[in-house]
């Protein structure tokens, strides 16, 4: 009887190691990018730069992303893209709802540190890093990219 | 022996007679064939002029205070002598550049003008000589007169141009929006216009902007056009007869008459005359949204925020059997200098320049601030003009309408925006001018094209625009003097717009922004057209135009765009990558390769942000401005590109040549996404 609950407590603790082991294996990264992002360091950005380059990401639950980057042809105004992300292990890629991928096909490798700043840095260029902190989007800045979707049609835009 | 020392001695004569003649020669400065009599401009030199100063104050204008010079004009039946810049509350800043010392006199005007110039010029206390010059408008001979056509009426419709505005007669005006109406003419291309209906969705102007028009009259009274007159409310408001803003001027309200002011002293703008300026005027502002008529490039919205014209009338058209007709010479260099000095005070951004010197100068040694008055003028206004809205003012000039290969100074000079004319069909008109010296092109009409092609005497593929004379309100016209406003119009744009983003350009960055905002015409020069030699129709080869209209025609929208900020192209991170900037930097920066076939288009970067890049290899740019080079690293940096805008050569003392023009181009370096997307 005593052997048996020993193979009972054995097994028990197989079965609790194992669900320790099972919601280890949910990745923090997951929970963590979600949220709305700022970027705030990247080699883009110098002080020549500054008024040209902002981006705003948004990471959403359902593994959807809404992106928010200043209109490189026109500073007033912002460009919204979306699309789908995916996160596995440290790498996380996407795809945007136009069926391009990220510029970064391979993904970044994201981290974030305890000061709660989500690096990304690009798998096959690893010079591209990109820091983003956490930063409610602006509400001009998803107006503006409304109004940016209508110059985005505009063939005689110069880039 | 007394023969030897007859003949010595007369030789020495001889000699220092012809040195001193040249030495009195080279002070006097012709600037054309056309010169107004009974005057002669006259510079003192520094030290001088403050004697003459304390002379004219004592003698009521008729005395220098300097014997030798009074003597001549006491031969020459001198009458008045008097400042060219009127001196106001700005009389430090005129001082500290001199134009104290430019004095125009006045003198019987049977006295033939080399003898009386040569008399003055012998004077040691004068070191420059002007024969007053007359400059021409540009209206242009051998351009058929069009008749005035009237409104089409005040309906209120939405245009199907522009729907958003309202003007009834917009349809007609293909120069803004070209749709390929062949009503216009059958051959009309469209997109052969100034692209206004994009940029007008950002902006139609901005009231805090003042466009000097530098013609004669814009009629301030037009219904199409009171609105958007600039307004002097300090004399609007003020005592009748009293200089109440201190300007120099009394009574001017919407500008000044520089015509009679020179002859009576009055200022007030003459209504009833030749329609040029009220055309041009028009152009640049009439009235938007407003139901009446046509539209402005930056006339407004119709909410009271079109630009402001300003009248700065140097012509005055005296009809021939009026007395005073062959003692108000109009269009001298006096009014035009007097009307820079005034748009500059007075806050103008933008000058319209629809004239020019007729005759040919091959060179900017003719135009320098030494010995030009005009010149002077204009330096001025390019310092100290602009107002609250630009760092400094903007002159725009017409090429002229002679179907010359070099266009006329001022415009020609390196540093000023000379416009070229183009047709409804992109082709050059037939009478432009061109050549080195032209900077870019805007719609100027082509009558010709439809009268003997359409075989219709109809006006349509000329500009439409605001006029006064045969009874109508509007009608059409043509010639680089219609091409000019355009570019006047576009320039008011682009300030607008930059007030809009919250930051002031200078008159320099406003000016290499224009001539970068075009694209290329020079596809179109090929094949013929229809031309005119004196009163023959002769056949025209577009090919001799090639390369010689300038940068390109302009863009309302593409110079908005490039008012925003600096241009931005990413590259892939380690690939070679060909990127084309024409739409940045115009389609054609220049035709033109130098005698070994160098292009005249250059790039360049920092070794530092070379480095920052990793670029490998070099950094390439070809004519038609397609850019090359490989970044190894992530980064951004600023490469720098210089091109010439009008000929294979900046202008220079020896010879007419083009504009330096340069602009940044902001090198993103990474992996963005096909679409554009940053990650």
């Amino acid at each position: 009887m005593k052997k048996i609950l020993m193979a009972a407590a054995l097994l028990l603790s197989v079965v609790t190691m194992v669900g320790c082991f099972g919601k280890s294996k949910e990745n923090p990264l997951i929970n963590g990018v979600i949220g709305e992002w700022h970027l705030t360091k990247s080699p883009l950005l110098t002080d020549d730069t500054a008024e040209i380059i902002d981006v705003y990401i948004e990471f959403k639950s359902d593994s959807t992303f809404d992106l928010y980057q200043k209109d490189l042809t026109s500073p007033l105004y912002y460009k919204h893209y979306s699309g789908t992300y995916l996160i596995s292990d440290s790498v996380i890629t996407g795809k945007y709802s136009d069926g391009k991928s990220w510029g970064a096909v391979n993904g970044y490798n994201a981290s974030i540190n305890m000061a709660g700043q989500l690096t990304l840095t690009n798998v096959d260029l690893t010079d591209d890093i990109s820091v983003y902190e956490k930063k409610t989007i602006p509400a001009d800045v998803k107006a503006s990219a409304t109004r940016s979707a209508a110059v985005e049609d505009n063939s005689h835009r110069f880039l | 022996m007394l023969t030897l020392a007859l003949t010595l001695s007369c030789t020495k004569d001889y000699v220092e007679s012809v040195s001193v003649e040249q030495q009195h020669a080279a002070k006097i400065i012709r600037m054309s064939d056309n010169n107004a009599v009974g005057s002669l401009i006259i510079c003192f030199d520094d030290e001088a002029v403050t004697r003459v100063e304390a002379g004219v104050s004592r003698s009521e204008s008729t005395r220098s205070g300097i014997a030798s010079f009074d003597a001549i004009l006491d031969k020459v039946g001198g009458s008045r002598m008097e400042r060219v810049f009127i001196s106001n509350r700005y009389e430090e800043r005129l001082r500290s550049e001199g134009m104290h010392c430019w004095y125009v006199v006045y003198f019987d005007s049977k006295v033939n003008l080399d003898n009386a110039a040569a008399m003055f010029a012998s004077v040691d206390e004068v070191s420059v000589v002007q024969l007053n010059s007359q400059i021409e408008s540009i209206g242009g001979a051998e351009v058929p007169s069009v008749a005035a056509q009237p409104s089409s009426g005040s309906a209120t419709r939405a245009s199907k141009l522009y729907p958003a505005f309202n003007d009834p007669d917009l349809d007609k005006q293909w120069h803004y929006i070209n749709i390929g109406d062949t009503n216009v003419f059958s051959g009309v291309k469209k997109g052969a216009d100034i692209n206004v209906g994009e940029a007008w969705d950002i902006t139609a102007g901005d009231k805090r902007i003042i466009v000097a028009v530098v013609d004669n009259v814009v009629k301030p009274t037009h219904p199409d056009l009171a609105a958007n007159m600039w307004v002097n409310e300090a004399e609007k408001n003020g005592v009748a007869g009293k200089d109440d803003d201190g300007n120099g001027y009394v009574d001017d309200i919407h500008g000044v008459n520089f015509v009679k002011f020179q002859y009576d002293g009055s200022t007030t703008l003459t209504e009833n005359e030749s329609d040029h300026g009220t055309h041009v005027g028009g152009t640049i502002a009439a009235v938007n949204n407003n139901g009446i008529g046509g539209c402005g490039v930056a006339g407004g919205t119709g909410k009271g925020d079109g630009v402001r014209l300003m009248s700065c009338q140097t012509f005055h058209e005296i009809p021939k059997t009026d007395p005073l007709f062959n003692t108000w010479p109009t269009g001298t260099d006096t009014g035009a200098a007097r009307a820079f000095q005034y748009a500059a005070d007075n806050g103008a951004a933008i000058a319209n320049c629809s004239w020019g010197y007729p005759g040919r100068y091959t060179a900017d040694s003719y135009f320098t601030p030494q010995n030009n008055l005009v010149r002077k003028g204009l330096d001025y206004f390019v310092k100290y003009g602009g107002g609250e809205v630009l760092d400094g003012g903007l002159p725009i000039f017409a090429a002229g309408n002679d179907k010359f290969d070099y266009p006329s100074y001022p415009g020609a000079y390196r540093d000023y925006i000379c416009v070229t004319a183009m047709s409804c069909d992109y082709t050059p008109a037939y009478y432009t001018n061109y050549g080195p010296g032209s900077t870019l092109a805007a719609p100027g009409g082509d009558y010709l094209q439809k009268y003997y092609t359409d075989y219709t005497g109809e006006n349509n593929s000329s500009v439409y625009s605001t006029r006064y004379t045969d009874g109508a309100n509007y009608g059409y016209m043509q010639g680089t003097s219609m091409a000019c406003p355009h570019v006047s119009g576009i320039a008011a744009l682009a300030i607008s717009h930059s007030l809009q983003l919250g930051k002031k350009l200078t008159s320099l960055e406003l000016r290499d922004i224009l001539a970068r905002s075009t694209h290329s015409i020079d596809q179109y020069c090929t094949g013929t057209k229809h031309s005119a030699n004196g009163s023959s129709v002769v056949t025209a080869q577009l090919s001799t135009f090639k390369g010689k209209m300038g940068v390109g025609y302009i863009d309302a929208f593409k110079t908005l765009m490039n008012v925003e900020g600096i241009p931005c192209v990413t590259v892939r991170t380690g690939n070679r990558v060909t990127i084309d900037l024409s739409d940045v930097i115009g389609g054609n920066p220049t035709s033109m390769t130098d005698k070994d076939g160098y292009s005249t288009i250059s790039v360049a970067m920092s070794q530092a942000d070379r480095s920052k890049l990793g670029v490998e290899g070099d950094i390439v740019i070809s004519k038609t401005g397609k850019l090359q080079l490989k970044c190894t690293k992530p980064g951004s940096a600023i490469a720098t590109i210089t091109f010439i805008a009008g000929g294979n050569a900046v202008g220079s003392n020896e010879a007419t040549g083009g504009m330096l023009v340069s602009c940044k181009v902001a090198i993103l370096s990474r992996s963005f996404a096909t679409n554009g997307g940053w990650l």
